[in-house]
This record gives structure tokens, sequence and C-alpha cells, in this order.
């Protein structure tokens, strides 16, 4: 069967929880006390209108024919629509998904940047001076709220020392990578000490390793043994750290792009609260969770590429 | 016959056991534990005698004075902009909300997380599946935005914020301790336990459960760390406890436009969730070494 | 033996350094090894018979280990030889297989990779040359297919397969010592022999000389010439195999012989040796073996324990070696 079949079961697998996330998703809209079409309209309220939606929602049938009604709707891209935005939902996301993109993945490679040299160097000056500094400054940093160093990276950087723009998200690829740095090193400021101390680990226990005792018994020079032995199967563990990690880095990008103005789904979020959105809201929680599930399946599929004792069968 | 031979390795000894002596005597064993709880324990303690310690009514407008710096008279930690209010008796009062978001949020999803997690991993099979499919489901979700989407959706308030909280970070604990129970029941005292014939839930409860809690215990201290920021992000959003009620997340979000003028008043609420922050940090570590000692 | 021995050790001590103190785990060893010989070193675990083997190449980790004595081979001592030196004489001229094959191989690297490898840092080959002579090692240790299963992965492996394809690493540059420290320990009863007679013959084709470290005798006896017994990190008799196992003269000797099944000197019922072996961190300073020894007398507690010669080319830390006879 090969790659393809075993890709194919894994998709398979997902179809359950990815059920599951539509049902919880569901049940969100049911959580408003009170009737849910008077407060999802709010000042909309028209008679017209929340017999339409009333409709749509399906709220005079049982619960699970709603629920029908809502799958239904799912699979043909239909998310319910915005009532501040007047759109459908699936838009009003799309609109801004490019930048909170960016973000994730820019904060995941400047996490990665800053771990890994880090890391090695810990594990290898295991319980040095620099070790213990390196660990003790991830413990303090993890307590820090995002929100909170987002704040003072914009007083002290954007504000004082002009290095930065306050918000925004920039116009072409360049511009990208400069309104987003801070934003992005604020959330992989979060990032990094989890993976550094994940790594650290993982490189402590291939150093323990025999087939590393193997390759120094070969004569080779050191830089070789820990780039082909020790390197390559520590990092190994990380790329499922990744997976594991991808719904807190989708948190912290909600809080930092309040934060920066950015401009993306997490800043969507959160005003869709404040205006009472529901749709919205109930929209891009699904559709995060959707997104951690996929990403989950690229990083097995990613790690049984490079890791040779996965079988495909 | 009985010649004194000097030991020839004696002097080795001497040699490469020099330094090691010197480093021993200055670690206290587990020190992490001892400086965590200590923290902790002031921190709470300040919060909880905020009555007592504060000189101000958090709520207590200065139109007068505000944004004064700290060590102004009165107000050791100043006041905040526009209002004047005292920032240390704000700090304190927002801070019996934010620990008992931590403490509160984490003391339930404990029980109840482990013991589904003792269940799945006791009977395994159908039941463990199905427990561990919806927790599946639960870990997609970013947990802050499922906290935010069902605040939302509630409404508003404390208790609606432990609702979202428990509903969510049980998860976590069902994980651990199902992964813990699988290898513990293939103990030997499990296995005596049983062919004794006590029932499941005596064996779950008394006999497993004593060995595998440990794990879960060393993570409600991240648990609690993780409580206490979601906490106060939903505060710094917007979506947390509804004004007027001191919180240092909100507090944080109301001094930041003032942050180039007022610094300490968005400052010093980040300072004091980094504080207790830290301070569970230390604790779990402590509680690691105690626990669960490796090499 | 005649000539110069090949590699010459002398007071070799490594001694660790931990929490409890500073362990001694190889406290003045020496012994000659000649070309062309299979020399054994037998023991107990926490005899320190590994780590003298590591010693030799100076595997262990610097802190905390320390190592001083001589290792005299090619002209100079190996202890205390910068790194960049150890590397040459590592694989090229001295290699080691370790016990456990099922952990000594990358499990992202496939065999062929790694048998190439090892002649990457001491030869001048090309990548397709190196990868030519790994097929061909492979054959020589007896891996059938060989050119199709270089490809393959570690784990594809079985466990005494995976030990050639380690003694294949280990042959690479033909060393001219081999250093084998627990070869069979972890396979199969079946397999161990194949393993034995594989390395037998590879040290004549190749012609290099063996140390074979075990704690099973049984392995020692039938593949050593000579053979020196460890006890508490010395060596406590030393001779060749022949003498060894019929003219023991040290008590811990006897002991090994008699928990050996079906031997001459065994009984038909195993007979473990009472008692434990001593802390390494803080030695008795007289003879190690005292508080076990059936034959002990008072002058044993204080005598220096040196080792003494009771025969041609056999050595034994006993003073009442004379004695031994008896018990034997």
């Amino acid at each position: 069967m090969g790659r393809f079949g075993f890709v194919g079961r894994r998709l398979v697998q997902m179809v359950p929880v990815a059920i599951g996330i539509t049902i919880i998703a569901f049940f969100l809209i049911h959580l408003i006390p009170g009737d849910p079409v008077v407060v999802i309209l709010g000042s909309h309220y028209t008679t017209a209108g929340a017999a339409h939606l009333r409709a749509a929602l399906g709220l005079d049938k049982p619960l699970w024919t709603q629920y029908l009604y809502f799958m239904g709707n799912l699979l043909h891209g239909n998310l319910g629509d915005s009532i501040y935005y007047e759109q459908p939902v699936l838009n009003v996301v799309l609109d801004r998904v490019e930048a909170t993109l960016w973000l994730v993945v820019y904060a995941a490679l400047l996490a990665a940047l800053i771990a890994v040299p880090l890391a090695i160097y810990a594990a290898l000056h295991r319980d040095g001076v620099v070790d213990q500094i390196i660990r003790g400054t991830f413990m303090v940093t993890l307590a820090m709220p995002s929100f909170w160093v987002g704040i003072i990276f914009i007083l002290v950087l954007s504000v004082s020392l002009h290095l930065f723009p306050v918000t925004g998200f920039g116009d072409n690829l360049v511009d990208h990578l400069w309104h987003l740095f801070l934003p992005a090193l604020t959330i992989a400021l979060g990032f990094t000490a989890v993976l550094i101390r994940s790594l650290r680990n993982s490189i402590l226990t291939v150093l323990r390793a025999d087939y590393v005792d193997t390759a120094r018994a070969k004569g080779l020079p050191w830089r070789l043994i820990m780039r082909r032995h020790v390197l390559r199967n520590a990092l190994l563990s990380t790329v499922t750290i990744f997976g594991v990690n991808i719904a807190f880095l989708i948190g912290s990008t909600v809080i930092v792009e309040n934060v920066f103005a950015v401009g993306g789904v997490g800043q969507l979020l959160v005003s869709a609260i404040q205006q009472r959105d529901y749709a919205v809201v109930q929209g891009i929680t699904l559709l995060f969770a959707l997104f951690v599930v996929a990403i989950n399946l690229l990083v097995d599929v990613i790690y049984a590429v490079l890791d040779p004792r996965v079988s495909y069968d | 016959m009985a010649v004194e031979v000097a030991d020839p390795g004696a002097a080795m000894v001497a040699r490469i056991a020099g330094g090691t002596a010197r480093r021993r005597r200055r670690r206290l064993r587990n020190w992490p534990l001892l400086a965590g709880a200590i923290l902790l324990g002031l921190v709470a303690l300040a919060c909880l005698a905020a009555p007592v310690l504060a000189n101000h009514d958090p709520l207590t407008q200065d139109l007068l004075n505000p944004a004064a710096p700290p060590f102004s008279p009165g107000h050791l930690l100043g006041t905040d902009a526009p209002y004047g209010r005292d920032v240390l008796s704000r700090l304190l009062y927002a801070g019996r909300i934010d620990l008992l978001i931590g403490f509160g949020g984490t003391g339930v999803t404990v029980i109840v997380g482990s013991f589904i997690g003792l269940l799945a991993g006791y009977y395994g099979g159908r039941i463990d599946s199905v427990l561990m499919r919806i927790v599946d489901v639960f870990f997609a979700f970013p947990f802050l935005v499922l906290v935010l989407a069902i605040v939302a959706m509630l409404g508003p308030s404390l208790l609606n914020i432990f609702i979202a909280i428990w509903a969510v970070s049980w998860v976590s604990y069902a994980r651990i301790i199902r992964g813990e129970t699988l290898v513990a029941k293939k103990q030997e005292y499990v296995l005596a336990a049983r062919a004794l014939g006590y029932s499941d839930l005596r064996v779950m409860l008394r006999h497993i459960l004593p060995n595998v809690f440990s794990a879960a215990l060393i993570f409600s201290m991240a648990d609690a760390v993780g409580n206490i920021l979601l906490g106060s992000a939903l505060g710094y959003l917007g979506a947390g406890v509804p004004p007027p009620t001191p919180e240092w997340g909100s507090m944080i979000a109301d001094g930041e436009t003032f942050m180039v003028t007022a610094w300490w008043v968005p400052t010093i609420p980040g300072l004091a969730i980094v504080i207790v922050g830290v301070a569970l940090s230390l604790l779990g570590d402590g509680l690691a070494d105690l626990l669960r000692p490796n090499a | 033996m005649t000539g110069e021995p090949l590699l010459s050790v002398r007071d070799l001590r490594t001694f660790f350094v931990t929490d409890r103190g500073v362990l001694r785990a190889v406290d003045g060893v020496s012994f000659d090894l000649y070309a062309g010989e299979t020399f054994g070193i037998v023991g107990e675990s926490g005899s320190g018979k590994s780590v003298t083997c590591r010693s030799l190449i100076g595997l262990l980790p610097s802190p905390p280990a320390h190592t001083t004595g001589t290792v005299r081979f090619g002209g100079r001592n190996l202890v205390g030889l910068p790194m960049s030196e150890m590397q040459k004489v590592r694989g090229a001229q001295i290699s080691m297989i370790f016990q456990d094959p099922m952990s000594s191989l990358n499990p992202v690297m496939s065999v062929g990779d790694q048998i190439a490898e090892a002649m990457e840092a001491h030869t001048s080959l090309n990548r397709a040359e190196r990868r030519k002579a790994a097929i061909e090692l492979m054959r020589s240790v007896g891996i059938p297919l060989a050119g199709r299963r270089a490809g393959a992965y570690p784990h594809e492996f079985s466990g005494g397969m995976r030990q050639r394809v380690l003694i294949a690493i280990a042959l690479a540059c033909r060393p001219k010592i081999l250093l084998a420290d627990e070869p069979t320990t972890a396979l199969d009863v079946t397999i161990q022999d194949q393993i034995l007679s594989l390395l037998l013959s590879l040290r004549d084709e190749f012609g290099m000389s063996i140390i074979l470290v075990s704690h099973d005798l049984g392995v020692i006896a039938e593949t050593c010439t000579r053979v020196a017994v460890m006890y508490g990190g010395q060596i406590v008799e030393m001779t060749d195999t022949e003498t060894l196992l019929t003219h023991p003269r040290h008590p811990y000797t006897v002991g090994l012989l008699r928990s050996l099944p079906g031997t001459e000197t065994g009984s038909r019922y195993l007979t473990p040796i009472p008692g434990a072996p001593p802390s390494l961190i803080d030695p008795p300073p007289g003879c190690r073996f005292y508080e076990r020894c059936s034959l002990r007398t008072e002058q044993c507690r204080d005598w220096p324990a040196e080792l003494l010669t009771v025969g041609q080319n056999h050595l034994a830390r006993c003073l009442r070696h004379e004695h031994v006879e008896e018990i034997a």
C-alpha cells in the first residue's frame, strides 16, 4: 500500500475527531442563555429576520436535526452569516487569514531558530552556568503573559527606539517580515521555552545512547557525530513537538494579534465577541480546531518520511 | 610481612575529589520546592489579607491625583491613569481573582480529569477508545479560543470563566493519568490486589491512584500557571471578569494606553503574574524532584 | 610469548567522581597484549573489565572519569592523548564492539552507510568505493544478500545480524586490535557460537589481536589463549587459559570455575560465591576478596595485596596461593 495508504488511513482516523469538533462547535450556540435568536440578532432584530434565522438554524426542530442542518451547511462551506459585517462568516475569515498564517509560521520559525542552538549548547554543557541561566530565563518567560511582553516590546522597541512599527501587517514581503517581527517574537518567546526543554532532554537522551559510543569508537570527529548521529535522532522527536503545540501557538497568536493590531483572524475573534457576532465566534473556533487537526496530520506524514522505523502498513 | 605500602591510588583520589566537596556543600537539596512554596505563600497571604494591607479602596477614584508614580505619599505603587485609583490596593484585590482562577480552575479539573483517565486506563478497550477520542477532540481546540468562545456565549462572569475552564482543561489530566494507569495496572501490586478479589473501584482508588497521582500533582502546577495566564488574557481582551472588579489582565489593558506616561500601571500587574508563575513553576520542579526523582 | 607486546598496559587507573565519593573502577591494572593472540578479561559485573576496555581508547566522558597510567601502543602512551590523535587511533588501529547490538546502531542510518562511515575518517576512498568496500565487509562477516541489504535499516535485522554489522564496522579499517566487550552476552546461545567462531576466523584472516571481555568463563575458555581475572577493579590472576582452568591460584578463580556448569572442576550443582563485591568507593586497603574468601587468615587482612609470580607467566594476587589447590 505504501505511503498513500498511510496518508489515507490517517485521514480516516481523523474523521471521528473532525465530527467531534463539529459537535462541540455546534453546541456553542446553544450555550447562549435565553432565546438564541434574540441574542444573536441583538440590535439588528427584526421579526422577519428572526423568523428567517430560526428557520435557517432549524431551532424549532429536535436537536439532532439541527445538527444535521449545521453539518449540511458546513459541508457546503456555509458557516453562517456575520451580523456585523453582513457577509458570510467564511468570507470574513478568509479576508484575514493571510496575516494570521504568516504570523504563526513566522513565530514557529523564529522559535526554532532560537531554541535549537540554545538547546544544543545547554545539553552539551549540562548543569554548567550557561545551561542554568538558559533554563532559569525560560522558566521566567513561560510565566510572562504574552500580551504583557508585547506591550513592553512596543514601548521599548517601537515607541522609544523606533525600530519597528507598532501595528499592522505591511504591504509586501519585506514589509510583512518587518511588521510581524515583534508579534512573532512575542509568540516565539513562550514557545521557545517549551522547545528548548524538550530538545535539550532529547539530546541528553541520545547522547547516552549506545550508538553514539559506536560512532565515537569509529574515531569520527565530534562535529560529525553530533550532526549525523545525535542531532538527526534528537530533532526527530522535535517534529512531533510542533504538532502537539500548534494549538498553543494559535492561542498565543490570538492574543498577540490584538496587542499589535495585526488584522488577522485572532483580532477578528475578539472584536466579534465584543460585537456579539456569535456566528463569527463559532465559525472561527471551528476553523481553528480543524486547522490544528490538519497540521497534526501533516506532522505525522513528515515524521513518517523522516523516521525509517515507521512502517507504512 | 605487614609492610605499609602507600596506596598509589590515594594521591589520585585526593587530586580529583578536591573540587566536588566544595560544590556539594553549596547546593541545598531541593531548594526550588522551598523557594516556590515560600514565594507563593507570601503572595497568597498578601492577597488574602488585602482588606488589611490595602490602605485604599480599590475602586475609589482620585481624579485629582492620577498617574502618580510609585513611592508617592500614600500610594506605594502609585495610582493609575486616568482615574487615580491606588495601584497597590487594586493589585492585591485583583490577585484574589487571578489566584482564584488559577486554583479553582485547576482544583476541579485535577479531580475530574484524573478520574476519567483512571477509568480509561484501567478498563481499556471500548471505554478507553471512546474516552480518548473525546479527549482528542478537545485537544484540537486551542484552549484559549474555546474558553473565549464559551465565555462569550455564556456571558462574562467569574463563574462562567470557571465553567469554561472546567469544561476544557480536564483533558490534560485525563491523558496523563490514563498513561500512568496503563503502566501501573501491569505492576505486581495491582495484580495482587485483583487476585485478592478487590472490587475494581477499590483497586483504582486505593491502589493505583496514590501511585499515579504524583504525575497529576506535578502537572497541576503548570496547569495553574496556564489558568492564571488564561484568566488574565481574558481580562486583557475584555472578555473576562466584568469591570469594575480589578483583575491583573484588565489592569494591564487599562494601563496600556498610558504605557509611555505611566509605565508602572500596566507593568506592575504583569510582574505580579510573572512572580506567581515563577513560584508555581519552582514548586512544580521541587515536587517533581521530591516525588519522582530520576537521573 | 615472544617478541615485543603490541599493547602494554601499566598501572591503569580509572576513577569516577560521583556524589558519594570517588569510585575506583579500575585500580592499578597491568598486562601485555601480543600480536595475533586472543586475550580474555573475565569478571563479574562491577569488576572493572568494561571500564578497562573503554579506558584504553579514552571512551569515558572526562569529567566524571579520570584515567592515569600507561597504555603503550605504537610507541606512545594513549592515556592523555589529545582527542584529535586519539580519533586517529580509534577505528583505524584499535576498534571496539559493544555489548548490546540492539541499541548500538543508529536507527536512522542504513547499515551500509554506517559501515562506510567507519572508513570515512581513516581512508581516502571516495563515496562509491567506501560503499563497495562496505558490501564486501558485509559478505565477510556472513550477512547474506549483502548487496541488497546494505541500504536496509538496523531495525530490519535480527540481533545476531546486527552484531555482525558491528563487527564489520569495527574491522573496516583493518585495525591491529579489536576490543570486544561482552559481544555475545545479549545474544541467543545458538547465535553466540556463530559470532565467536566468526571473530576467531576474522582474527586469523585479518591478522589482528583481540581482547575479549566477558563475565562468562565458558566463552573465554573457548576463544582465548591467555586470561586475566578481574575482581574489585584489579587483576587477581593472569595466565594462559589451560593453566587457569586446571591449576588456578586464586580463590576467586576457583569460585568462578565452580559456578560454571559442566567444567571439569565444576560440581553437578552450581555453587555461587557467597557475599557481594566490595564497594569501589572506599575499597578495603588490603585484599579485596577478603570478605568472601574461604581461605582467608588474619595475615591476609594486613597484607598489601600485590600480584605475585606463582609460576611461569602466571600471576596471582593471593597470599595463600599455594593452598588454593586444596579447595579447587
